[in-house]
């Protein structure tokens, strides 16, 4: 690593930090910006005018705005979430609960779809028309084409109904105190994910792969003596790479919270369901400590995908010669 | 000098003896085993723990009877016995009621129950900060008084019937707790264990219950945001009950004699509400055309298949003063349409229907506004969210029409209020409605208060379009269950899986 | 650039799509029975009359997948109109931008990207409301941070090339050089984007639909029939194949279109596609 490498890091590190500052500042305005008040859904039908107010009191929404910003800005500081403004209990473990099960989900579905796809993508880039090549690629336009609820739906119809073999949905109450059940109400939803992200991961592969086949490193390489698969790690890997761990970073990032739709069928109660329930009552709060989470995590996996393409190409640092699609 | 009311003592007794027996009723005699795990799939999850702080439908149906317990109970057949009062007493002016506690009760903490528990219980639904749906019915509690640990004496301003009835909803609370969002010690047959929010919530039986111990060993919910994957842990046997059924559709799942198709009553209603105060709809005959030139019963069909059922007003059959009026406007479009013309819109009209996003009430938009077609009447369906509906609809009335469904049971006494969100304002309904609370007997208050349904529903102040259907589906080895959902709740103290 | 009818999946892709295209033309004027109809019958089987059988208000099935087509076209050209207009003109910005400016578009766009759609949707349907338009909106919103990611490396790529450099020495100006060098230089990238991401739109509002966010009737996405079927997937297991598998054809279709056009305009392919 030579210092201008690690200049740039510490460069965009600082940049990364007031830009996730900045981030969290726009979503505290947003939320506020939307009509709508947390009290709304704690108050019953029936409810007197003295009532209504009374919400507003509990959860602290007649309170001027600065007021409430300065209170905000320092609770986050101290990475203290505060409490649910519906539920009234404390949001950090609530997070740190949901964690333990979108984490696994997340992550254990990235390395099944990065296993699968890459073999798939670089054996489907190749021209020949045998019977596999050709499956493979229909298979794969077939499973960016279904949207991932049904894949979800035809799975638990499959495995759960008609086999009997893991659960239709649910955790564990005990949640990874029962290993066995955790992770049997995984496996689906894991499964699920993993098929959708691993079709849309083999078609950037595959398009990589064509554009290093294609490239002139390639044929230079070639040209020189080296076999194909010599040349393929040596140079094909190394450019064709670059465009992959982009979209990597930014797959693995939006699987996080946008696996709500996995999290109904499955019902399971990860970082996405808090969201949208947190986002529904209002509970700014719930929703402001799950975005600093997920704005985080996705900071850190676009700095990673960053560092892998620098690494991997030190000329990638103004232009980038890679397919985009 | 107080008059011992006989209120039934005998009847109570009778009462309790039939509550018991129907949620006990198929299984015969089953010991308790403590260690049979329930497991209770739902839709409902609390928001919090406290009925007086918005916990909402959900906190009902998994703490009302099974950790909370009131000074009465509402038995699944609707009627009220005694609970953790052992009776009371009404002075003759009805305005100071007495009630006797059971001695030697528990909080699951291990504090004993007295009489300030009580108050400070009855007070916590009145305070300024109670965000109770009963508070306003107790209105007319003046003061509340603690002679000894076992007595209370209430004082009220003004007599109040349905005193007893709405005690029925007060939860108990332990007064030396501090927190109620998110911790729950209360007297009932179970202690609160354990909440997973969006995932489970668990009950374990409380061995040192006053009463008779649970059945079961433990209770655990289930909550779902998707009526699928509900109806799919029951097939796979992950949960042993659904407490509601959202469609007919789905019950052929559980067609096999594995599981048991229960249909109870339910008090929930789907109204087509006008805002009584603005045109067209303060006109009386509009009211009545459009009434008559919907299909309710073919609606129903649709929605519901063979269950459910169209009640023609706002009163549920568990109610006392249920009666059916589904033909004061049967359907008829002719008349309908000759209505309007007599009310001054031979051509029709348009109108802005606020429309909830979720079922069934998108389809019955597209129904009504069908329908309306028909007879000249343009519907414009305006979709809006929980939150658009509260603050435009409910709070600011700002609509036209509306569509709406009201869980509550005895909830027609809003038809007294010209304040409530659909404006109703009918001084003889209004005066008939606050006297049915001052009269001296249940009998007296039933038919004043049929009378005023009566009146409501010929002046079409709301089409109550169909009750819903309660379906309650169990494996067939489970029993004991409630069948009926009164305001939610969902007494699990009586199951037993053979 | 090879002729088109040498090029099968741009071939396939263009017939599928203008299939679609036709059928959502036809239903904004004609469909087998009106929406306000239901005479039907509840749930009736597939018949001469109603093709593909009806729903539970006695609605013909085979004019609600139509009016599908209809909004699924809708949803993906405009959803994709905005992301191109909003995301591409912050694309072409970044892609000049030079050093730290750079870096700060760089966060910039992560930040986008960060801020999951879902949410975006949630926020706009309490902003405005329940509509087809709300969800347009949040769909197009979120797929503007992809064509602002791929714009931005097509303009770097582009900007890298010998003859900017010639042509600003020659003195042209930036703004004469985006129009004349960069925008023909990367809209057939873009146009392979759209195409892609009109399947994306596609599939996001199915997913929104199924949260219950979806367009409110009378525009009833494919999504949406899906969401209102599995209810009756037993009693009437049509009603929730066919929609699913007219969204699953729709974006296969446009998929192939991508390919395709990919295909036309890439030159130094000797590899098929």
């Amino acid at each position: 690593m030579n210092k201008s490498l690690v200049r740039y890091l510490i460069r965009r590190f600082l940049i990364l930090c007031a830009t996730f500052c900045t981030s969290l500042v726009a979503i505290f305005v947003l939320l506020r910006l939307v009509p709508g008040d947390p009290s709304d859904s704690l108050i019953p039908i029936g409810a007197t005018p003295d009532q209504i107010l009374a919400a507003k009191h509990l959860v602290g929404t007649d309170k001027p705005l600065f007021f409430q910003f300065t209170h905000w800005v320092t609770q986050t500081a101290s990475l203290h979430f505060g409490n649910s403004l519906t539920s009234g209990s404390p949001i950090a473990p609530e997070i740190f609960a949901r964690l333990q099960i979108t984490i696994p989900l997340t992550v254990s579905a990235f390395l099944i779809a990065l296993t699968l796809s890459i073999p798939t993508g670089i054996i489907a880039a190749r021209k020949s028309s045998t019977w596999y090549v050709k499956f493979l690629n229909y298979f794969s336009q077939l499973g960016i084409a279904i949207p991932v609820f049904w894949v979800g739906l035809i799975s638990v119809y499959l495995f759960a109904l008609k086999l009997n073999l893991l659960p239709a949905g649910g955790f564990p109450a005990t949640s990874w105190h029962d290993p066995v059940g955790a992770i049997k109400s995984l496996i689906l939803p894991v499964l699920t994910v993993s098929f959708v992200m691993g079709a849309s991961l083999t078609r950037y592969v595959k398009s990589a792969t064509l554009d290093v086949l294609n490239s002139d490193f390639l044929r230079t390489s070639r040209s020189l003596g080296y076999s194909f698969g010599k040349s393929m790690w040596r140079h094909g890997i190394r450019n064709g790479a670059a465009p992959v761990i982009s979209v990597l970073g930014i797959e693995f990032a939006t699987t996080f919270v946008g696996a709500v739709v996995v999290e109904t069928v499955f019902a399971l109660p990860g970082l996405g369901s808090l969201l949208v329930k947190g986002i529904q009552e209002h509970d700014y709060p719930t929703v402001q400590g799950v975005l600093f989470v997920s704005t985080l995590i996705v900071m850190i996996s676009g700095f990673v995908a960053d560092i892998l393409q620098k690494w991997l190409d030190p000329r990638l640092n103004k232009y980038s010669q890679g397919s985009v699609t | 000098m107080t008059t011992k009311v006989i209120i039934r003592r005998k009847l109570i007794a009778a009462a309790v003896a039939v509550g018991l027996a129907v949620a006990v009723l198929p299984s015969g005699a089953h010991a308790a085993d403590p260690t049979t795990v329930i497991n209770v799939g739902s839709l409902y999850e609390p928001q919090n723990l406290d009925n007086t702080a918005g916990g909402g439908q959900g906190v009902t149906e998994a703490l009302n009877g099974n950790v909370y317990e009131g000074l009465f109970k509402l038995n699944d057949d609707g009627s009220v016995s005694n609970l953790l009062a052992t009776g009371y007493t009404v002075s003759s002016d009805g305005l100071t009621y007495t009630f006797t506690l059971h001695s030697g009760v528990k909080f699951s903490s291990g504090k004993s129950l007295t009489s300030a528990d009580v108050k400070f219980s009855i007070e916590k639904v009145i305070a300024p900060t109670s965000l109770s749906a009963r508070k306003s019915s107790f209105g007319p509690i003046a003061s509340i008084d603690t002679p000894n640990d076992t007595t209370v004496v209430v004082k009220l301003s003004q007599r109040s019937i349905s005193l007893i009835y709405n005690l029925s909803y007060v939860w108990i609370f332990n007064s030396t707790a501090t927190d109620f969002q998110t911790h729950a010690d209360g007297t009932g047959p179970y202690v609160f264990t354990n909440w997973v929010k969006g995932s489970t919530l668990t009950l374990t039986r409380n061995p040192n219950y006053w009463g008779t111990p649970a059945k079961n060993g433990s209770v655990v919910f289930h909550y779902f945001t998707d009526a699928t994957s509900l109806n799919n842990a029951l097939l796979t046997k992950a949960v042993d009950v659904i407490t509601s059924v959202q469609s007919p559709d789905a019950l052929k799942q559980f067609a096999s004699s594995a599981y048991k198709i229960n249909n109870g009553n339910s008090t929930t209603k789907l109204l087509l509400a006008f805002n009584d105060r603005v045109a067209p709809f303060n006109n009386k005959l509009v009211r009545q055309a459009i009434t008559s030139a919907i299909d309710r019963k073919k609606f129903l069909q649709s929605v519901w298949g063979n269950y459910g059922q169209v009640t023609g007003s706002m009163v549920p059959p568990k109610d006392p003063w249920y009666e059916d009026l589904s033909n004061v406007y049967p359907y008829n479009p002719t008349a309908a349409k000759a209505e309007l013309a007599k009310a001054g819109y031979p051509n029709g009209f348009t109108f802005r229907l606020d429309t909830p996003t979720y079922d069934p009430h998108p389809a019955a938009a597209a129904f009504i506004k069908a329908q309306l077609a028909l007879v000249g009447v343009i519907v414009n369906i305006n979709s809006v969210t929980d939150d658009q509906w509260y603050n435009n609809v409910y709070k600011a009335h700002d609509f036209v029409a509306t569509l709406q469904e009201h869980v509550n049971d005895r909830d027609l006494v809003w038809y007294g209020n010209p304040n409530f969100y659909w404006g109703y304002n009918n001084p003889a309904v209004t005066k008939l409605i606050n006297a049915s609370e001052q009269v001296r007997s249940l009998r007296t208050q039933t038919l004043d208060l049929k009378k005023a349904n009566e009146l409501i529903v010929a002046d079409a102040a709301s089409d109550w379009i169909y009750l819903y259907p309660q379906i309650v589906v169990a494996t067939s080895n489970l029993s004991g269950y409630p069948i009926n959902g009164l305001n939610s709740q969902f007494y699990a103290y009586g199951i037993v899986k053979a | 650039m090879r002729p088109i009818s040498r090029n099968s999946k741009l071939l396939s892709g263009s017939i599928l799509v203008a299939f679609f295209f036709f059928v959502a033309i036809i239903s904004l004027t004609w469909t087998p029975f009106k929406l306000d109809d239901m005479s039907g019958g509840r749930l009736s089987s597939p018949s001469w009359r109603h093709f593909l059988g009806t729903d539970t208000l006695g609605r013909d099935q085979l004019s609600r997948v139509m009016i599908g087509a209809r909004i699924a076209i809708e949803v993906g050209f405009l959803a994709v109109l905005i992301g191109i207009l909003v995301g591409g003109s912050i694309g072409i910005i970044a892609g000049f931008a030079r050093g730290k400016w750079d870096d700060l578009f760089t966060s910039f766009l992560d930040t986008l990207i960060a801020f999951p759609t879902l949410l975006l949707a949630m926020l706009i349907i309490a902003a405005r409301g329940s509509s087809l338009f709300s969800g347009i909106l949040a769909i197009g919103l979120g797929i503007s941070s992809v064509f602002a990611r791929v714009t931005r490396l097509l303009v770097k790529s582009v900007l890298s090339r010998d003859f900017i450099t010639a042509a600003r020495v020659s003195g042209t100006t930036w703004p004469r050089i985006t129009l004349i060098h960069v925008i023909p230089n990367i809209w057939p990238t873009l146009l392979v984007t759209s195409a892609l991401q009109i399947g994306v739109a596609g599939l996001a509002e199915a997913s929104l639909s199924f949260l219950g966010l979806g367009a409110p009737p009378p525009n009833d996405s494919w999504g949406s029939l899906l969401q209102q079927a599995q209810n009756t997937v037993y009693s009437a297991p049509l009603s929730a194949i066919v929609p699913g598998l007219c969204l699953v054809l729709f974006v296969i279709s446009v998929n192939l279109l991508a390919d395709g056009i990919r295909f036309h305009f890439d030159q130094n392919s000797r590899v098929a596609p």
